[in-house]
């Protein structure tokens, strides 16, 4: 070899992994505190809560929540938002229910578009974004607000209803009769997620314009197209999402998915304290909205009111927030 | 006698980091009104030690006398308070904020009603106070308009305008060029003259003994020695600090045949910034770029490699006239640069080494843009031995490498792949000087290798060493290019640099 010397230092031996207490406590306690919480339900509700019947309810609340954070995370995994993700979502389901009901498609063909035009709005955001220098921030907002009007516009508020009933396959029916269809959706979701997050070039550089973006740059990733293609991902869950929901539901409202943005964000950043510092991840992602989906239905299952659920899901985040950030700052 | 010889004194400093020790045992007394130099390489403990002493992180063991008195410094504002402050390697202000506004940040005068800023005494008194530092600057011009010279006079402006006695000052001169670095040794002499006391880090040894008094030398956490400058020369400097023989020498034994021209740029021009700027570089060469800061050399490269736009200019790559668009083009072309600014634009630094190595390969190592795992493996594996990068394992962070072996994950990247012409921009900056000799076999390894190889630099002593020609650039134009056999003459590359 051209380079052979002697004389290498070994410096980077210094950093080498530990594992001890507060190792263990800084990957999982995020993990920890979730068991805690199903401990806690368990014994304040032993007859209702620690059931195989809840545990699946609670998977299949919490499973058009988990499949719109997996797209929000490809997003937020280049350090970028989309604030459109309600809006959108919202969009889409009107527009399944205007293609099952008005159009009179079949329940396959109308997904299908949906999920198309999902990306069409995440290309949007990402053209908007990545080539056109607009800040991510303002630039979703803005295609949320497009989005938001069309939707008023179209629905002039009012919802559509009488779908079909094979439509009830994408979310209301459940497989043997016991898990629910729209938990195999999310699984696939988040099985194809994660192919690409941990499998594929693309994924290599969505992981790459989120550490550094320059240095991506500059080993000639494209870093504008790896942008482009994180949007549409998220607008591909926010289509996916979108059938599930309407299929719930039974019927389209104008406004149904608009909380998805605040619960969704809070479940990825749940998620990114859970195992990686901070990062957005997938399997993190799922542990937010488990949470989410565990405080709520532990809560109702208590007679806590719905505002009091707010509040204990805001103060989870924050807790989980702050301890991360403590524990990073201790470490640098 | 109300004043004290020392200072500073810090004695018997251990600090650990979750079971690291990375001082171990530190002595350091620094005098009154001196300059006084602390070196050692990279992981010696540096700034660990200014870090205790500005507050930024505790001690475990050890007292630190301000005066003669024992002090507990408990944050970088305390520090601060007590006259010590630090002029970062990172300068921090905000960059749309006048020179005045970061001069007087956090210490603005206030009108009557507190909160409003009393605007016009604010320039007033930062015309007075510059005065009396005898430090000229542009008061009104933004600060992220400033030049890195400037932007460095502002940090110390602001750190005196505090009344600090002891100024850290941790790489001052690594971004700067020649005249710069006179111009900042100069005001270092003054500030002694005026009784301040400066503690100055850099790997720059000449710098070191030019305006210190006195140096400290640290390796692995301990003080080795400290002593006048006087007792000190350069090589013996340098064995100090890393313990083993280091050969040191100007011209080294190249192997290898320079070929053909790989690529050349003629009539260059950018509006004032490059002049019909003209260069080639051959198969198996390495062409140095030497130029004091603002001379154009970054900036002609940005431009051949289409990350800035130019005016006019006829890019050759083995004979093909090229036109890049962005870097991308470039790199697929076989056109790459390791650019200066390595945890800016080099690293991705909380991405374990080998995605680091593989992230420009990823198109040879997947199929269907699936990535082919056991391949990158191997492939990461077998690069990272090649350039001998020193870390626990291949899954381990980059950021947490020491700026050398940094260097080299970088300049990994673009080993295997089809390059042509491999530009590095300032390769060695901020890097100690046992790492440096590692780049240098490096940069020749790849130019025996048959790559074209560019190297821009700051320093001198670096070109001479590694290059077989320099081209020297001032004021946007080549001024000089410089064969081997001239290369002995460093005034002559120098004279050229300057213009005159």
């Amino acid at each position: 070899m051209a380079y052979k010397r002697e004389g290498v230092y070994f410096d980077g031996e210094l950093m080498a992994k530990k594992a001890n207490l507060s190792q263990i406590a800084r990957n999982y306690g995020t993990l920890i505190a979730y068991i805690v919480m199903v401990i806690v339900f368990s014994a304040l509700a032993p007859s209702s809560f620690p059931t195989a019947k809840n545990a699946i309810a609670i998977l299949r609340q919490i499973a058009m929540l988990a499949t719109i954070s997996i797209g929000l995370t490809f997003v937020l995994i280049t350090k970028r938002s989309d604030l459109s993700i309600g809006y959108s979502t919202s969009l889409l389901g009107i527009v399944v229910a205007a293609l099952l009901v008005r159009a009179g498609l079949n329940i396959w063909l109308a997904a299908l578009i949906t999920v198309i035009l999902g990306a069409v709005i995440g290309f949007l955001n990402g053209v908007v974004i990545a080539y056109m220098g607009v800040p991510d921030f303002i630039g979703s907002l803005g295609v949320g607000y497009v989005v938001a009007g069309i939707n008023q516009a179209y629905t002039k508020g009012h919802p559509i209803s009488n779908l079909p009933s094979d439509f009830e396959i994408f979310g209301a029916q459940r497989l043997f009769g016991i898990i629910p269809n729209a938990v195999i959706i999310m699984l696939i979701v988040m099985a194809i997620a994660f192919v690409i997050l941990t499998q594929t070039k693309l994924g290599r550089y969505i992981y790459g314009v989120g550490d550094n973006e320059e240095a991506s740059l500059m080993s000639g990733v494209n870093t504008k197209k790896t942008i482009v293609w994180a949007y549409v991902f998220c607008g591909i869950a926010c289509g996916v999402t979108a059938v599930m929901l309407t299929s719930r539901l039974g019927s389209a409202h104008p406004q149904a998915a608009e909380d998805y943005l605040l619960d969704s964000i809070a479940a990825v950043w749940l998620g990114g304290t859970a195992f990686k510092d901070g990062e957005p991840n997938l399997a993190g992602t799922l542990l937010g909205a488990l949470i989410i989906g565990t405080m709520a239905n532990g809560l109702t299952i208590l007679n806590v009111s719905y505002y009091y659920q707010d509040i204990a899901t805001g103060l989870i985040i924050l807790a989980a927030v702050i301890v991360t950030s403590i524990q990073k700052s201790h470490k640098n | 006698m109300s004043e004290k010889k020392y200072i500073i004194e810090m004695h018997g400093i251990k600090k650990s980091f979750g079971g690291v020790q990375a001082l171990r045992n530190i002595d350091l007394q620094i005098e009154r009104g001196t300059c006084h130099a602390l070196v050692g390489e990279n992981g010696a403990g540096k700034s660990t030690l200014m870090k205790i002493l500005t507050g930024i992180v505790g001690k475990d063991t050890g007292k630190i006398l301000l005066n003669g008195q024992e002090v507990h410094i408990t944050s970088l504002r305390h520090a601060e308070k007590l006259g010590i402050a630090i002029v970062p390697q990172e300068l921090s202000f905000v960059s749309y904020f006048s020179t005045a506004e970061n001069i007087f940040y956090g210490e603005e005068p206030k009108r009557p009603i507190p909160l409003f800023v009393d605007w016009k005494k604010l320039y007033n008194d930062c015309e007075k106070k510059l005065e009396e530092l005898k430090i000229s600057l542009p008061i009104r011009t933004p600060a992220g308009k400033l030049n890195v010279s400037d932007q460095q006079m502002m940090v110390i402006a602001r750190v005196l305008a505090k009344n600090a006695d002891a100024i850290i000052m941790d790489e001052p001169t690594a971004r700067l060029g020649h005249a710069e670095v006179a111009k900042l040794l100069d005001y270092i002499r003054y500030l002694k003259s005026c009784g301040k006391t400066i503690i100055y880090i850099s790997h720059r040894l000449e710098e070191i003994f030019q305006v210190c008094d006195n140096i400290t030398v640290l390796r692995d956490g301990e003080t080795v020695q400290s002593a006048p400058v006087a007792e000190f020369d350069h090589d013996k400097l340098i064995n100090i600090m890393v313990d083993r023989k280091i050969k040191i020498e100007t011209g080294r034994k190249r192997k290898g045949q320079i070929g053909e021209t790989v690529l050349s740029v003629q009539h260059l021009n950018k509006g004032d910034e490059l002049k019909d700027v003209a260069f080639e570089v051959h198969k198996g060469e390495i062409l140095g770029f030497f130029g004091l800061v603002g001379a154009g050399r970054t900036e002609a490269i940005r431009a051949v490699l289409g990350v800035d736009r130019y005016d006019k200019a006829e890019i050759t790559l083995e004979g093909r006239p090229v036109v890049f668009k962005n870097m991308g083009q470039a790199l697929e072309a076989g056109v790459a640069l390791v650019p200066e600014e390595r945890r800016k634009q080099g690293i991705l630094p909380n991405t374990p080494i080998f995605k680091n190595i593989s992230i420009a390969n990823l198109n040879s190592l997947s199929r269907f843009g699936m990535i082919n795992k056991r391949k990158e493996a191997d492939y990461a594996e077998r690069v990272s031995q090649m350039l001998h990068v020193a870390c626990s394992s291949l899954q381990q962070p980059v950021g947490s490498l020491s700026g050398g072996n940094q260097q080299k994950v970088v300049i990994s990247k673009y080993i295997d792949r089809n390059i042509k012409v491999l530009i590095l921009d300032e390769p060695t900056r901020g890097i100690d000087v046992g790492a440096k000799d590692q780049i240098y076999e490096i940069i020749e390894g790849l130019a025996e290798r048959g790559m074209a190889v560019i190297v821009i630099s700051s320093e001198i002593p670096e070109l001479q060493l590694i290059c077989d020609r320099i081209c020297v650039m001032s004021q946007g134009k080549v001024s000089a290019m410089i064969g081997r056999s001239e290369f002995a003459d460093s005034d002559n590359i120098l004279r050229n640099a300057i213009g005159v």
